[in-house]
């Protein structure tokens, strides 16, 4: 391998590089961080958003994935995960989430995880203190191949609360910088599916042992130019499980 | 409103000044030269903002930075189409030696070049960047595991495009 070494591009910095540097460096620790995350509980730690999610401030990145293709596969309707692909992506995703210094991972149990072609998503919690973490990440059905890893993770002073009957609560919303947006959170007893309509999308939300979580190629959140975040409106259906539909159902909370 | 806390700045300047050399370096074999300045400045941008999220080992929070500037990378790329692995550049010869460069040098830089992407990014965090499986997997987004068996498949495939002699001895020596 040294010989590989041999033929490395890269310089050392010249002086005039690092000048530049140092100019640069001060200009980074004049800007305040303003991450687009949020968590419809009581905050004891801040949010802690994925690596990525700062690059959606700083690029602006289009949705879609700027080409219009890295999501195309996306279905409004999910699909379950395969035992195989749970173990797989979810390996990967946990060890995405090491980066969290208060989740604990030997306590955080897999809730639910879904496909939207080639993405998975995957959320992670644990109660007293109440935390979740939740995944994206891209698997081709039938390869071992995880990229593109996102996470982000958060937490409140307490257990979570629970949705009533027939209702549903809203948790962690994240956007990522490709224009993805994911949120969960709780569905009350007698729940029996949950549809978030935004921005000319409907998407069916996985449901599943009192939580839900969805998520779409679009932004949830928005700057509004005076660096506040805005949410772009969306609304939800709730099925219950007798049959009915609850249109244009309000949070519980 | 975020809180600042008082010694975030200072952390964050002691990282940017240990890392500095090795992220450029960084963007330097992924990307073109004369942009690799600009990459790394939006990627310590985004470290700075996402600070709390830093690794607090030294090596962890370098690797980690490498990967925000390979996020930033291939974000800049979307234009040419998806791209999901960075190509990784080599010189034709060495820069340390004067003089011609050696015949295994050049079938090296020519078998490296015969690479994919994926398999050049896999080699190069090892090679040039010296990252554990860990570190590297957290750069790729990938599991060590994954990493790991990337990294032999991208071993095998650069010995199959060498001729035998000394480089495929060193090779096989380096992956046992």
């Amino acid at each position: 391998m040294k010989s590989l070494r041999a033929l490395d591009v890269a310089t050392a910095p010249t002086f005039e590089q690092y000048e530049r540097a140092a100019t640069t460096l001060d200009r980074i620790v004049a800007t305040p961080p303003d991450p687009p995350r949020r968590f419809a509980g009581r905050r004891t730690w801040m949010l802690i958003p994925a690596v990525a999610a700062a690059v959606a401030v700083v690029l602006a990145a289009a949705p879609w994935g700027g080409d219009g293709r890295a999501y195309a596969t996306w279905t409004p309707v999910p699909v379950p995960l395969t035992s195989a692909e749970t173990g797989l992506v979810g390996a990967a995703c946990r060890d995405d989430m090491r980066i969290y210094k208060d989740l604990d991972l030997d306590r955080a149990e897999l809730v639910l995880a879904e496909r939207r072609g080639e993405y998975v998503a995957m959320v992670y919690r644990y109660d007293n203190p109440g935390s979740e973490a939740s995944c994206l990440a891209r698997n081709l059905p039938g390869t071992d191949d995880v990229d593109e890893v996102k996470t982000t993770a958060s937490g409140s002073s307490g257990p979570f609360e629970k949705a009533p009957a027939g209702r549903f609560l809203e948790g962690a919303l994240s956007v990522f910088p490709e224009g993805v947006s994911i949120t969960e959170g709780a569905a009350g007893p007698g729940v029996a599916g949950l549809t978030i309509h935004t921005e000319g999308l409907s998407v069916q939300a996985t449901v599943h042992n009192g939580r839900w979580v969805a998520w779409w190629p679009g932004r949830a959140l928005v700057e509004d130019g005076n660096g506040e975040w805005r949410d772009v409106p969306r609304t939800y259906d709730v099925l219950l499980n007798d049959g009915r539909t609850i249109e244009d159902a309000r949070p519980a909370r | 409103m975020t809180t600042l806390q008082p010694d975030r700045e200072g952390r964050f300047r002691a990282l940017y000044a240990d890392a500095y050399a090795d992220v450029l370096a960084f963007a330097q074999r992924r990307g073109h030269p004369s942009q690799a300045e600009d990459v790394v400045a939006e990627a310590f941008l985004v470290v700075w903002r996402r600070f709390e999220d830093a690794p607090r080992r030294r090596d962890d929070a370098r690797a980690w930075v490498f990967g925000i500037v390979r996020h930033c990378l291939l974000n800049a790329r979307r234009g040419q189409g998806r791209q999901d692995a960075l190509e990784v550049r080599v010189a034709s010869a060495s820069r340390n030696e004067p003089g011609e460069p050696s015949a295994e040098l050049i079938d090296l830089a020519a078998a490296w070049r015969r690479l994919r992407p994926a398999e050049q990014e896999v080699l190069a965090l090892t090679v040039f960047e010296d990252l554990t499986s860990a570190q590297a997997a957290r750069v790729l987004g990938i599991s060590a595991a994954t990493y790991r068996i990337r990294l032999m498949r991208a071993r095998r495939a650069l010995r199959g495009h060498l001729a035998p002699g000394a480089f495929l001895t060193e090779l096989m020596e380096a992956q046992s």
